[in-house]
């Protein structure tokens, strides 16, 4: 009874501050939430005319290739990037006794699961051109956004409980960031033979965009045995995250 | 007997002192070798504490900056944890403290109010049923459609106090912010949280001014250095409280006993009426500017001594004192008559605006306080340009000690501050050694 109203209570919450969000991110621009639309779309151009005019990557349908590989990134790198900042610029709902801080996360997370949400429509446009009509295999696209979403999530929260504390986070975490984008194939495509194929299938991000083109691009069930790894991998970055963040939080007010 | 809502057994909790000056980056920790970990000077800012609440009960924290009250506020709010000890809280929190948290620039006075009361803990479900009464307590209808932005400060203020106080919460946290808006908004805030005492909820207040603590208190905690130094009826820790701070002041010279005095004021005081509730709202006793801070940046105001806000309408321009010849005082004696002069000037046409005047003695009790509108004075219309108003005491019968004036000017409706100065002038009483308090009452001895 009373764990139904506190279901239902961090519903509300969650929904009421992404929504909020969102809306006051577009509120007084003239076309509004079209960009969460326009965006993605500006950068899919930048890509398409470098790999496929200045430097030909040779990659079949490239831009819906390129496209299926960076909703996935924008989610995660905004998201971490942000963290950096989510605490300190909520300051007052630190502040607030009622409010539990773990909860700016988990909407920073959300809200920019909307923005990925938000411009599918862009990209179901991108792949039906490309001749790519999604098939059933969407029904697995959940399975993989939830595991995107722990991982995100894991990382979030460690980033922005020791940012509080050394601010140095920002910067190295920029730098990871950027690091991280060139580690993953979301503008190239990985080949077996290459000598750094290794590391980049040692990073958990690789799988998840993989299982995102698997599901849109290839239309074939994404490899769920190694979505299980990446899963556990990513329950223990939210383990690891969490843990983290509860022993630091109580010292946020103090801190900031 | 009552079930007990909050029981705090043995609390301490330790601050550093250098946390300010701590390293910020890795690169300055490890240059240190981390010294600063076993350098740093800790204070304990609550040194074993131990309180019972009962339900039901309205208690009042008292004491002089930095005597835990904050602290220990912000620990019952479960926002730190106590260094040692436990505190154990029953029911529904609700708090006066971050007002306007969740509110932001852009969104309309409804959006913020649903947010506001979700982010205070309430269903969205539950949000929307009170809405209305929110509205109507903020006494913003006409608006409640325009963003925040558009609000004037006290508007603002308002509405963020609306939204925690309606939130029927089982335990209630306040810090400081029942001078909040003009006259008639406080009162009526006052009165709420009356009815709430008379619901049976239980509130916990942490306030330096004693009129309020006096008005909705039953019982009052006195923390002097983070010990717990009395507890018991209201009425009496409050004369405690008083006679020890005169007390205080007596057994110093008179520069330190002015210091010590300026000490313990308020620091809500030493910021304008409006903005009062901005700079108190947080719990933090080092920082009394916290306001909800949000990314569209409603600004918290500095506290200073000297403070205009909002709409600068009216500006003063010099205030000073005479005495009844005309010649400019600083000291006068007890039974003097005194003139009051303020120089201001009109930025644009002002239509009766309203000049509070307000006189405190140096430990910041109010003395006297009026209003030109209570005193049917009407200032009238006034044209752009320079103007005078002279207020004339025909007598200050006050014991010897230092006092001070604090002005405020304000709009027709009271919902704009043009300025407010917390100490616009000061001056010395001198009189008969004998007697304390406030007013030298003429009396003799008869056997």
């Amino acid at each position: 009874m009373l764990n139904l109203r506190t279901i239902n209570y961090q519903w509300d919450l969650v929904s009421n501050l992404v929504v909020r969000d969102i809306k006051l991110h577009y509120r007084r621009s003239v076309l509004g939430i079209l960009w969460a639309q326009i965006n993605p779309l500006l950068s899919l151009l930048i890509f398409s005319f470098i790999f496929e005019r200045v430097v030909p990557l040779g990659i079949p349908n490239y831009t819906a290739y390129i496209f299926t590989g960076l909703l996935g990134w924008n989610w995660f790198a905004s998201t971490v990037n942000n963290a950096n900042y989510s605490l300190t610029q909520s300051r007052d709902l630190v502040r607030k006794p009622q409010f539990q801080t773990e909860m700016i996360v988990i909407i920073s997370v959300t809200t920019n699961m909307v923005n990925y949400l938000l411009a599918m429509p862009v990209l179901f446009g991108v792949l039906l051109i490309n001749g790519l009509t999604p098939n059933w295999t969407l029904v697995y696209l959940p399975l993989v956004m939830g595991i995107e979403f722990i991982f995100i999530l894991g990382l979030a929260l460690l980033v922005s409980a020791t940012n509080v504390f050394f601010r140095d986070v920002t910067h190295i975490v920029n730098v990871l960031v950027s690091v991280w984008f060139y580690l993953t194939p979301i503008f190239y495509q990985i080949k077996s033979d290459n000598k750094y194929v290794l590391l980049i299938n040692l990073n958990p991000l690789t799988h998840i965009i993989q299982a995102y083109r698997s599901i849109y691009f290839d239309r074939q069930p994404p490899d769920l045995f190694m979505l299980a790894i990446v899963l556990v991998i990513s329950l223990a970055v939210l383990g690891v995250g969490w843990t983290v963040f509860s022993r630091l939080k109580y010292s946020f007010v103090d801190e900031m | 007997m009552k079930q007990k809502v909050v029981e705090i057994n043995d609390v301490w909790k330790r601050y550093y002192v250098n946390s300010g000056q701590r390293p910020r980056t890795i690169k300055s920790a490890v240059a240190s070798r981390f010294r600063y970990w076993a350098d740093r000077e800790s204070y304990w800012a609550l040194q074993g504490v131990s309180l019972e609440i009962s339900e039901g009960k309205t208690v009042g924290l008292i004491g002089n900056n930095g005597a835990g009250k904050s602290t220990l506020l912000r620990l019952i709010g479960g926002l730190s944890k106590p260094t040692k000890g436990k505190i154990s809280r029953k029911g529904r929190l609700g708090s006066l403290l971050e007002l306007g948290a969740g509110f932001s620039q852009e969104a309309t006075g409804r959006e913020s109010v649903i947010t506001g009361s979700i982010i205070a803990g309430l269903t969205r479900k539950e949000a929307l049923a009170r809405l209305e009464k929110v509205v109507e307590f903020a006494e913003l209808q006409d608006f409640i459609d325009s963003p925040v932005r558009t609000y004037s400060s006290g508007m603002f203020v308002r509405l963020a106090f609306s939204t925690e106080i309606n939130l029927d919460p089982d335990i209630l946290l306040v810090d400081e912010v029942l001078a909040v808006g003009d006259l008639a908004f406080q009162k009526k805030c006052l009165n709420h949280i009356l009815g709430m005492k008379e619901k049976g909820k239980t509130i916990i207040v942490v306030s330096h001014s004693m009129e309020q603590i006096n008005a909705v208190c039953d019982e009052v905690v006195w923390l002097e250095h983070g010990k717990v130094r009395a507890q018991g009826q209201t009425k009496e820790i409050i004369e405690r409280y008083r006679n020890r701070v005169f007390e205080k002041g007596s057994q110093l010279s008179p520069a330190a006993a002015k210091a010590a005095a300026i000490a313990i004021l308020p620091e809500t005081e030493t910021s304008p009426k409006k903005s009062e509730l901005v700079a108190v709202a947080g719990a933090s006793a080092a920082n009394s500017t916290s306001v909800a801070r949000n990314e569209t940046g409603f600004r918290p105001t500095a506290p200073t001594k000297e403070m205009r806000t909002g709409a600068t309408n009216i500006e003063f321009d010099e205030i000073q004192l005479f005495d009844e010849t005309g010649q400019p005082v600083k000291t006068l004696l007890s039974g003097d008559p005194l003139v009051l002069q303020i120089n201001y000037t009109a930025q644009t046409a002002v239509n009766q605006p309203i000049f509070m005047v307000t006189l405190r003695n140096a430990d910041g009790l109010k003395c006297y306080e009026v209003n030109s509108q209570e005193d049917g004075t009407l200032v009238g219309q006034l044209p752009p340009g320079a103007h005078h108003l002279n207020m004339y005491f025909g007598s200050l019968p006050l014991v010897r000690g230092s006092y001070f004036i604090s002005l405020g000017v304000y709009a027709q409706n009271w919902n704009e501050t043009y300025e407010y100065r917390y100490k616009a002038c000061s001056f010395e009483v001198e009189g008969p050694t004998t007697g304390s308090g406030i007013v030298h009452l003429t009396h003799r001895w008869e056997g």
